[in-house]
C-alpha cells in the first residue's frame, strides 16, 4: 500500500517559508501527527488539519533565520583576503609595483595634462555665449585679409538691420599709459566700440558693461593692469593718459583675458574717441580693424554671405573695378584654426598640430599600459600557484578576475593620486613652457572631472583586463603541479609584439623630436638673406634728423638705417602689376620705404643694378629696387634683364632700378613673396642701428639717454634684431618645448617598462644562468643572450617605425615653407639611441644575473 | 527578588517536557498537554514555547532518531535545563508559600 502522504503545496509552504534549522524538527511533527490523523480520522481530514498546522507556522520566530556565523564567509572576508594578498604582493615586489605606479603616474600627468591643453585650444573663444552665432568680416582681395576698411561697419549697419550686433574693434598694439607722473608701456590694446562687450562675454569687476564703451575717452582695464596702476585702490572713475594724446576715464575694469581667445589687449578704449578720425568711406583704406557681427539665432550665415557680393557691390562698386574684394563672414571659433589670414594678431594654430598632440596622449597611456599589461603577464606565472589553490577552494573565473581588476585598480589609484600631484605642480609652468595659461580651478569642473575619470578607467581596464583572463584561466591541475608553469606560446608572441609596440612608438618619439628639433634649429639659423648680429631696432620717435646727427657722432654706432621696418619685420602690403611686362592683374607685394643705408647694412645683395637711388622730387615715376621673387613673378629669368622696367606699385608707376637677392621680408615665416624697396622719408618709422661689438651696453644707455631727451613723453625700447626673429619663432619654440617633454615622457616610461621586464626574466631563468655557468658560460656569453632577442625585437620595431614617422613628421615639415629635408642620418641616430636605452636597461639586469654565483642559483631546488 | 521569566503557557510546557522524561518532543508534548490539562494546543504554540525556552536556558535539545512515520525526519528530544529546574522550583516555592498564607476563611469553599 503506497503510505499516504501529506498535501504536497502546504509542505512546499512550509519548506518555503520555514528557518531551514528548524525545518527538519517541524516537517517531522507535523508528518507524525499527518499520519495519525489519517489513520483516525480519514485522510482528507488530517490533509486540512495539515495545511491549518503548517499556516499557523507562520510567525515570525520560525520565519527567521539563524544569524550564521561559521558556514557560510562573508563577501567582505575575501575582499579582506585581496586586500591582503595585494599588499602583500606589492611589497614582495616593491620594484615591479614601483614600476607600474610610476610608469602609469608620468603616462596619466601627461595624459591629463595634453588633455587640458586639447580642451584650451579647442575651445577657443567658446567662453562667449553667442561665440555659435557670432562673425568676423573678413575681406578676400588678393589674399585673406582679417581686417576689413572702417567704412563697412556703418553700412553693414544700415543693410542688415537683422543682425542683432555689429561691433568694430581696431587692434593698435603698443601703447604707452601715463598715470600721474608713473609711465607705462604695456604691449596690447585696441579700440572697440559699445557693442564690443554685448559681442563678447568679458567679466566685469567694476562698471556697466552696456555703458562703459559708449563715450569717447573712456577706457576698460583688465584686472592686472588696474592693479598696476592703482593699486588696491579703485580704478573706476581714475583718468589715464594714453600716448601722451588722450586723456581716458576709466569706465570698467574685466577680468583678464581667458587663455583660449584671439583677441589681445591689456586695455580697451572706446572708439568713439577716434571715431570723427578714422571716418572713411574706401573699400581699400588701410585704415581698418576687425569687425564682428551677431547674427540672430535662426539666420543662417549662408544667407547673409549670399547677400554680401551685392552689399559691397552697392556701397563701394566704383571702386572695386580694378581689384576685386569678396568679403567673407568667418565663424569666430575658428578663427584660431584659419591658417588663410597670414596678418593676424595672434598665429592660428592647425588643428592637425592639436590631435596630433591628442595622439601622442594616446600614444603615451598606451606605452604605460603596455608595461603594466608585460609586468602583469610575466608576474602572472609567479602567482599561478595562487590561482591553482584559488581554483581548487571553489573559486569562479569571474572571482580571480575580479581580485585582478582590483589589484589593477589599486595600482592605478595610486598612480591617479600621483598623477594629480604632478599635474597640480606642473600646471603654473604651462604658461612659460607651453604658452598656454592653465587654471587649476579647471581641474574642478565637472567635465574635466569626467574626463579625467574616464581616462583613469579606461586605463584600468585596458592595462587590467588582459593579464586578468591570463591569470584566471590557469589550469589548477596544471598550476599546482608543475613548479614552473610554462607559459604559453601565444602568451609569448603577444609579450614580444607589446615590447616592439614599445620599442617603435620609443623610436617614432626619437626621431620626431630629432626632426623637430632640427627644424627649429634651422628657423633660428636659417640665411633668412639679411644681416641680423648686433643690429638693435626702435622707434623713431620725433625729430629724426636731430635723433640721425646723434646716432652719427656716437663712437659705438658702425652703421644706421632709417626705414619703415626691418627686414621679418611687420608687413605693409600693396598691389603691384606690370602692364609693360603684360601683367594686368594686380598680385600682392611687399613695400619696404627705406633710406640708401638700408641695403649695405642689412648686407642684402644686389645682383643687378643699383641700390636705393632717390626719386627726384616732383618726378611721378618712382625708382624702386625689387626682390628676385618679383623679377621672377614678371616673369623675367635674368636679374640684369629686369633693370629699367616699369611696373605699377600701389598704383603709381615705378621703375626698376635695382634687383636684391630674397631676403626674409615678412614677420612670418610663409614662403618669400615679391617685395618693393623704396625710398621714402615720410615713412622712416623705425631706426637700425648696427653697432660696435665692444661697449654694446654703453652705446645703448647713451642711445636712450638721447632718444628720451628727444621724447621727454616716451618711453624707450628697442629690440635685437636676431632675438625678434627668435620671438617670430616662439610657437614652433613651444611646440617644440611640448614635443620634448612629452616624448622624453614616453621614452621614460617604455624605458622603465623594459628594465621591468628584463628583470622579471633574469629573475625566471635565474637557474638556467645557473646551469650555463657551470657548464662553463661566461658573463659576456650570457648578457649577448639576454640582450640578442631584444635586438631583434628593436629591429622589427624599427622596420615600423621609420616609414610611420617619416609620414607623419613629412606632413609636419609641409607646413612650413622652408624646411630641412629627412635625411637618414636622423634615423641612424634614433636606432642608435633606443639602441643605447635598451642596451643600459637591458645590460644592468643581465650583467647583474650573469654575476649571481651558481653555487647561490642552483643551491636550493 | 530574583525573577523567573515564565509565562503560564511556558511553565505548564516546561512542566510537561519534565512529565515525559526523555520522551519529550513536538507532538508528545502536545498530546500529553492535551491529555493533562484538557486544552487543545496548536502545535506550533508549542514548538514557538518550546523554543523560547531553549533561549532562555530552561530546556536544552538535542537530535534524536529518524522514524518512517516522521518521513524519515529526526526529532528534536528537550530536557529541561538546571536552571529550568530551578526555576521551576522557584515558582513552586512562591505557591505553597502564598497557599500557606491563606487563612482558612481567605477562601470560599469550593465543593469537590
Amino acid at each position: 500500500m503506497k503510505p499516504v502522504q501529506p498535501p504536497r503545496l502546504a509542505s512546499r509552504l512550509l519548506e518555503w517559508f520555514c528557518a531551514p534549522h528548524l525545518l527538519e524538527e517541524i516537517q517531522g511533527d507535523l508528518h507524525e501527527r499527518f499520519v495519525r490523523r489519517a489513520r483516525l480520522f480519514g485522510e482528507q481530514e488530517a490533509r486540512w488539519q495539515y495545511t491549518w498546522d503548517v499556516l499557523k507556522f507562520m510567525q515570525p520566530q520560525f520565519l527567521k533565520r539563524k544569524p550564521d556565523d561559521s558556514g557560510k564567509p562573508q563577501t567582505t572576508a575575501m575582499l579582506r583576503n585581496y586586500f591582503t594578498i595585494a599588499y602583500r604582493t606589492i611589497l614582495q615586489q616593491k620594484s615591479y609595483a614601483f614600476i607600474n605606479v610610476m610608469g602609469l603616474a608620468l603616462g596619466l600627468s601627461a595624459c591629463i595634462l595634453i588633455f587640458l591643453v586639447v580642451r584650451n585650444e579647442l575651445t577657443y573663444d567658446a567662453f562667449n555665449q553667442k561665440a555659435d552665432r557670432t562673425y568676423r568680416v573678413t575681406v578676400h582681395g588678393l589674399d585673406y585679409n582679417p581686417s576689413v576698411s572702417f567704412a563697412i561697419a556703418p553700412a553693414f549697419r544700415t543693410d542688415f538691420p537683422e543682425a542683432e550686433q555689429v561691433s568694430q574693434y581696431y587692434y593698435r598694439g603698443e601703447g604707452q599709459i601715463q598715470v600721474g607722473n608713473e609711465r607705462y608701456l604695456e604691449e596690447s590694446y585696441a579700440f572697440a566700440d559699445g557693442d564690443f562687450p554685448q559681442v563678447f562675454d568679458f567679466d566685469w569687476l567694476a562698471g556697466n558693461p552696456k555703458t562703459a564703451l559708449q563715450e569717447p575717452n573712456s577706457i576698460v582695464l583688465t584686472q592686472t593692469m588696474a592693479r598696476k596702476y592703482f593699486g588696491d585702490q579703485q580704478a573706476l572713475g581714475k583718468i589715464v593718459r594714453l600716448d601722451n594724446q588722450w586723456n581716458l576715464k576709466v569706465n570698467g575694469v574685466i577680468n583678464d583675458l581667458p587663455s583660449n581667445t584671439h583677441l589681445i589687449f591689456n586695455f580697451l578704449v572706446s572708439w568713439e574717441t577716434i571715431r570723427k578720425e578714422s571716418a572713411t568711406t574706401n573699400f581699400w583704406s588701410i585704415n581698418g580693424g576687425y569687425l564682428y557681427v551677431v547674427l540672430p539665432e535662426k539666420l543662417w550665415a549662408e544667407r547673409v554671405e549670399a547677400r554680401l557680393p551685392a552689399f559691397v557691390q552697392k556701397n563701394w562698386g566704383n571702386q572695386l573695378t580694378q581689384d576685386k574684394g569678396d568679403l567673407i563672414l568667418q565663424p569666430v571659433r575658428e578663427i584660431h584654426f584659419d591658417k588663410r589670414y597670414l596678418t593676424q594678431i595672434t598665429m592660428p594654430r592647425s588643428k592637425e598640430t592639436i590631435y596630433g598632440l591628442a595622439g601622442v596622449a594616446l600614444v603615451i597611456i598606451l606605452t604605460a599600459c603596455i608595461n603594466f599589461v608585460n609586468l602583469a603577464t610575466a608576474q602572472a606565472v609567479r602567482r599561478s600557484k595562487e590561482v591553482g589553490i584559488r581554483k581548487a577552494l571553489g573559486a569562479f573565473r569571474r572571482q580571480l578576475v575580479g581580485q585582478v581588476l582590483g589589484e589593477t585598480t589599486l595600482l592605478v589609484g595610486l598612480a591617479t593620486v600621483l598623477a594629480l600631484g604632478a599635474v597640480f605642480a606642473f600646471l603654473p609652468l604651462t604658461k612659460p613652457m607651453l604658452n598656454i595659461r592653465i587654471d587649476a580651478s579647471q581641474l574642478t569642473e565637472p567635465l574635466v572631472m569626467a574626463v579625467i575619470a574616464s581616462i583613469v578607467l579606461a586605463t584600468i581596464l585596458l592595462a587590467g583586463l588582459y593579464p586578468a583572463f591570463i591569470q584566471s584561466g590557469f589550469q589548477p591541475i596544471k598550476a599546482l603541479k608543475s613548479r614552473n608553469t610554462e607559459v604559453g606560446f601565444g602568451n609569448l608572441t603577444l609579450r614580444k609584439g607589446l615590447v616592439i609596440i614599445q620599442f617603435a612608438i620609443t623610436q617614432v618619439m626619437i626621431i620626431g623630436t630629432l626632426v623637430v628639433a632640427s627644424q627649429m634649429d634651422f628657423f633660428l639659423n636659417q640665411d633668412m638673406g639679411f644681416e641680423k648680429e648686433a643690429i638693435v631696432s626702435f622707434p623713431t620717435g620725433s625729430k629724426a634728423d636731430v635723433l640721425r646727427q646723434k646716432l652719427q657722432d656716437n663712437p659705438g654706432v658702425q652703421q644706421l638705417s632709417f626705414a619703415s621696418a626691418g627686414p621679418a619685420f611687420n608687413n605693409n602690403f600693396m598691389p603691384f602689376s606690370s602692364p609693360e611686362l603684360g601683367m594686368n592683374e594686380n598680385d600682392v607685394t611687399e613695400l619696404k620705404m627705406v633710406d640708401e643705408n638700408y641695403i649695405p647694412m642689412y648686407h642684402l645683395a644686389v645682383l643687378a643694378g643699383e641700390p636705393i637711388i632717390k626719386t627726384p622730387e616732383g618726378d611721378t615715376v618712382n625708382n624702386v629696387v625689387v626682390n628676385q621673387t618679383l623679377v621672377r613673378r614678371l616673369g623675367i629669368q635674368n636679374d640684369a634683364d629686369a633693370v629699367g622696367k616699369r611696373v605699377r606699385a600701389g598704383n603709381r608707376p615705378a621703375i626698376i632700378r635695382g634687383v636684391v637677392r630674397d631676403f626674409q621680408s615678412e614677420s612670418k615665416h610663409g614662403k618669400i613673396r615679391a617685395c618693393v624697396l623704396v625710398y621714402n622719408p615720410r615713412a622712416f618709422w623705425q631706426v637700425g642701428v648696427k653697432l660696435n661689438p665692444q661697449n654694446m651696453r654703453e652705446t645703448l644707455a647713451t642711445i636712450e639717454k638721447d632718444w628720451t631727451e628727444l621724447n621727454p613723453e616716451s618711453i624707450f625700447r628697442y629690440e635685437f634684431v636676431d632675438e625678434h626673429i627668435a620671438k617670430l619663432y616662439k610657437q614652433e619654440e613651444t611646440m617644440y618645448n611640448a614635443f620634448r617633454l612629452f616624448s622624453a615622457i614616453a621614452i621614460i616610461i617604455g624605458g622603465l617598462g623594459l628594465f621591468g621586464l628584463v628583470s622579471l626574466m633574469a629573475v625566471q631563468r635565474t637557474k638556467e644562468v645557473g646551469i650555463r655557468k657551470v657548464l662553463g658560460a661566461s658573463v659576456g656569453s650570457i648578457v649577448v643572450l639576454f640582450s640578442r632577442e631584444f635586438v631583434w625585437l628593436m629591429l622589427i620595431a624599427f622596420v615600423l617605425a621609420a616609414p610611420l614617422a617619416w609620414y607623419a613628421m613629412d606632413a609636419w615639415l609641409q607646413e612650413y615653407a622652408y624646411h630641412i629635408q629627412i635625411g637618414p642620418a636622423i634615423f641612424l641616430i634614433a636606432i642608435l639611441v633606443t639602441f643605447v636605452i635598451a642596451a643600459l636597461t637591458v645590460s644592468y639586469q643581465s650583467i647583474r644575473a650573469a654575476l649571481v654565483d651558481p653555487v647561490k642559483s642552483l643551491r636550493s631546488e | 527578588m530574583r525573577r523567573s521569566y515564565l509565562g503560564e503557557f511556558e511553565e505548564v510546557v516546561l512542566l510537561t517536557v519534565a512529565v515525559l522524561g526523555t520522551g519529550a518532543y513536538g507532538v508528545a508534548i502536545t498530546d500529553e498537554l492535551d491529555r493533562q490539562t484538557g486544552r487543545a494546543v496548536s502545535i506550533s504554540a508549542v514548538h514557538a514555547a518550546l523554543h523560547r525556552l531553549e533561549e532562555k536556558g530552561m530546556l536544552k535539545s538535542h537530535l534524536g532518531e529518524a522514524t518512517a512515520e516522521r518521513g524519515g525526519r529526526r526529532k528534536r528530544l528537550f530536557s529541561v535545563t538546571i536552571l529550568g529546574s530551578r526555576t521551576l522550583h522557584d515558582i513552586r516555592a512562591v505557591r505553597d508559600q502564598l497557599w500557606d498564607s491563606i487563612s482558612p476563611q481567605g477562601l470560599p469553599a469550593v465543593s469537590l
